[in-house]
């Protein structure tokens, strides 16, 4: 769909994803979470390169996870 | 915090590869946020190229949330009012050199609070494949 409108970038937003992902739930074991949110990005992920246009993909997730480290892999 | 991070995580689909400079460009939401038009982000176009920014290396005009209008029967996400040809404003920005971009998220919700934008990546996808046949 996105690239049928020949967009060439994606803001994928976790915003209320984060309530899914039991972020503001004690309860919820933090791993997990960020597990769910990387299977989320990596489902969009996969469907951005079956379209075979160059998008970038741009990743608004808040910080959960600490993409930015050293040890993150995509 | 969020620019920091958009600028930290950017990764070119297709090949998969880090985009080789860090994406320039303009956001809808800062300014107009929920109430983006299609006429905003034609006006962002043509003010990106009049006061040289474009050649200054800021060529991408990315709407932000608030574009969606509910979903076909085929589960694809519809524009709304506002956009009301989303492929004859993809077509204008790119005729000025632009890149043009768009918002979604995986969540219930968007930030925006658009209710009908309830999205699951496996229909997303479904989504983008049923767009490519109509390229």
């Amino acid at each position: 769909m996105y690239a049928s409108w020949a967009k060439d970038y994606l803001k994928y937003d976790l915003c209320s994803y984060m309530s899914n992902m039991g972020l503001h739930d004690p309860r919820q074991d933090p791993q997990k979470a960020v597990a769910m949110m990387k299977t989320a990005y990596a489902k969009m992920h996969q469907a951005l390169v079956s379209t075979h246009r160059p998008i970038v993909y741009s990743l608004c997730q808040y910080g959960v996870g600490a993409v930015w480290g050293p040890t993150h892999t995509r | 915090m969020s620019f920091l991070l958009l600028a930290a995580s950017k990764v070119q689909a297709q090949s998969a590869t880090l985009a080789a400079t860090p994406p320039m460009g303009w956001n809808s939401w800062n300014h107009f946020a929920e109430k983006v038009t299609d006429a905003d982000v034609r006006g962002a176009a043509n003010f990106i190229v009049a006061t040289g920014m474009k050649d200054a290396g800021y060529v991408y005009v990315n709407i932000d949330d608030g574009w969606q209008g509910g979903r076909d029967n085929q589960g694809n996400i519809l524009p709304n009012s506002k956009f009301p040809d989303m492929k004859a404003l993809s077509d204008y920005v790119h005729s000025k050199g632009l890149k043009l971009g768009i918002y979604s998220s995986p969540g219930p919700n968007t930030a925006a609070g658009s209710r009908e934008v309830m999205v699951t990546s496996s229909r997303m996808q479904r989504c983008m494949r049923a767009g490519l046949k109509i390229i």
